[in-house]
């Protein structure tokens, strides 16, 4: 191959490495490094692609299933969001826990939390999700679904209406945009 | 607001008033078919967010009221319209809190907490 090199017009005058080479890098790299602007826009990029295609988890535990299925239908209407209800946890980035968490239910949220792939998001929806609720003094309740997962989104109410849900994955984006990296995790 | 929502907000839309905040507020020239209400909406000053309406017009962007309530406090004790702080400097953090210094006012005293282990 060291032939070849010699055929190479554009080749033949090439610094050896060593420190003149390093200065020549150095000073085609170097304003670049200094501004750090390239990580700054992919940032954006990719806070833009995972806020306009937010997968929930469909999670819906009891009547605050209701008006998540409304947030969804043609009136609300979250898929010109691009948010798309999936069924499977592991093509999902963000849980909607809508409904009472109850003790038997918790392993289950945990498994499926775990099994959904990074970056994952977590928004409780309604005052039991929240902190149990009504039913915070039952037996067999958890209080509040932030005991099992790590929630980003509290959307108060009882239950809340398909607009405050909206809302809530509103500032869901907002969140991802200003706390979003392009690390995993 | 982007140039599209000026556009048909300037086309098909009344412009009715704008708050204290500059928030413009449209309402349709026809009737929704099946409403049979005129649609109405808001072009918001600068970014859009839904709580930045004041709830003078809140009550008649939803159809509450035929006309905006006035823009003064009636009570001494009323103040001023805030938008959602969530995520910004200005959000609220109750006493205690760990993003405030995170020092509690002790407990009454009537229960000890229980440490995990051994």
């Amino acid at each position: 191959m060291s032939g070849a090199t010699d055929a190479i017009a554009w080749n033949r005058e090439h610094l050896p490495p060593g420190p003149e080479q390093d200065a020549v890098v150095k000073g085609i790299t170097g304003e670049i490094e200094e501004k750090g602007f390239i990580v700054a826009s992919l940032d954006r990029v990719v806070n833009w692609a995972r806020t306009g295609s937010l997968w929930p988890m469909t999670f819906g535990l009891a009547c605050c299933a209701v008006p998540m299925i409304h947030a969804y239908m043609a009136r609300y209407d979250l898929d010109r969001f691009g948010i798309i209800p999936r069924g499977s946890p592991r093509q999902s980035d963000v849980m909607i826990v809508a409904g009472t968490l109850t003790n038997k239910m918790a392993p289950a949220l945990r498994k499926v939390y775990d099994q959904m792939a990074e970056p994952r998001w977590v928004i409780s929806m309604g005052s039991c999700a929240n902190g149990g609720g009504y039913y915070h003094y039952s037996y067999s309740v958890v209080r509040g679904c932030d005991r099992i997962v790590p929630v980003d989104v509290y959307v108060p109410g009882c239950p809340p209406t398909a607009e405050a849900l909206v809302y809530g994955i509103l500032q869901l984006q907002k969140k991802i945009r200003r706390t979003g990296t392009i690390l995993r995790g | 607001m982007s140039f599209l929502m000026r556009l048909t907000s300037a086309l098909s839309g009344r412009r009715v008033g704008t708050d204290r905040f500059g928030n413009a507020y449209y309402e349709s020239r026809r009737l929704h078919p099946t409403d049979r209400l005129p649609r109405r909406w808001v072009v918001y000053a600068g970014e859009a967010e839904a709580s930045k309406v004041p709830p003078e017009w809140w009550g008649w962007l939803h159809h509450t009221t035929d006309a905006p309530l006035p823009e003064r406090p009636l009570y001494p004790w009323q103040k001023d319209h805030r938008p959602n702080l969530t995520g910004t400097p200005q959000a609220y953090r109750p006493a205690g809190h760990d993003y405030a210094g995170g020092r509690r006012r002790p407990a009454a005293g009537d229960y000890e907490a229980w440490t995990p282990g051994p």
